[in-house]
């Protein structure tokens, strides 16, 4: 590949960077993002579950990505069964955040006011809307 | 696009679609509550949503090592957007103390 575009120079530079320390550094302001989230009163708790499930996840690839390295010599995203079962962990996680945020209660109040005085609207009527 | 079995592709593609359905969740939940913090919570989900692309995108090239590029990408989004996550987290956490305190008497 001729880097004659400046942007494919340093794309080829970009693939010299070892990204595993992005992804381990990337954990602390997940677990941030836990920590406080949890402490949201009205954040859906299954979807909660699903953002932890996301640190299984995390743990089931790494644990794949050391057995593809170390029964077939290759990095995991070439060995396809492990590859589609650590993945399918994410799948589950994101389908819990969905179902989570898809509920129809609208959770614990925030504002001191019980849900169920709250108006059910789904969203302000807009004149726009009207016509 | 035959690094990937066809199973391993669909649970990729899933686990794309249903984060994407989960932004759209996220922005209805909080127009459902009137709350805006919400949506910079689905805002923050978006850095995530371009890492996976990344991602899908090197293994669509057969995980070719010409694009490992694509990977430091993908793992310079998770990092990104998983700060983008926690403030938006610290941010609904702000907000309903802001609202804990208008109600004390």
């Amino acid at each position: 590949m001729s880097a004659t575009l400046p942007w494919a120079e340093w794309f080829e530079r970009l693939g010299g960077v070892d990204p595993a320390p992005f992804f381990v550094l990337s954990l602390v302001p997940y677990l941030a993002f836990l920590w406080w989230a949890r402490q949201v009163r009205a954040f859906p708790r299954l979807a909660l579950q699903g953002f932890r499930l996301t640190l299984v996840f995390v743990a089931v690839t790494i644990a794949a990505a050391v057995v593809a390295k170390a029964l077939y010599g290759r990095q995991l995203a070439d060995v396809d069964p492990l590859h589609g079962g650590a993945e399918a962990f994410l799948t589950l996680s994101n389908l819990l955040v969905l179902l989570g945020f898809r509920t129809r209660q609208t959770g614990a109040s925030t504002s001191g006011i019980p849900p169920g005085t709250r108006p059910a609207v789904e969203s302000p009527a807009q004149p726009t809307a009207a016509r | 696009m035959h690094a990937l079995s066809l199973p391993t592709w669909w649970i990729h593609i899933t686990s794309v679609l249903e984060w994407v359905l989960a932004i759209l969740a996220v922005q209805a939940f909080g127009r459902r509550r009137r709350e805006g913090g919400w949506r910079w919570l689905s805002l923050a989900m978006v850095p995530a949503l371009v890492s996976a692309m990344a991602a899908c995108t090197w293994h669509l090239f057969d995980n070719s090592p010409d694009l490992r590029g694509l990977v430091v990408l993908q793992a310079a989004l998770t990092g990104l957007g998983n700060v983008a996550l926690a403030l938006a987290a610290w941010n609904l956490l702000r907000l309903q103390r802001l609202s804990g305190e208008e109600q004390a008497p």
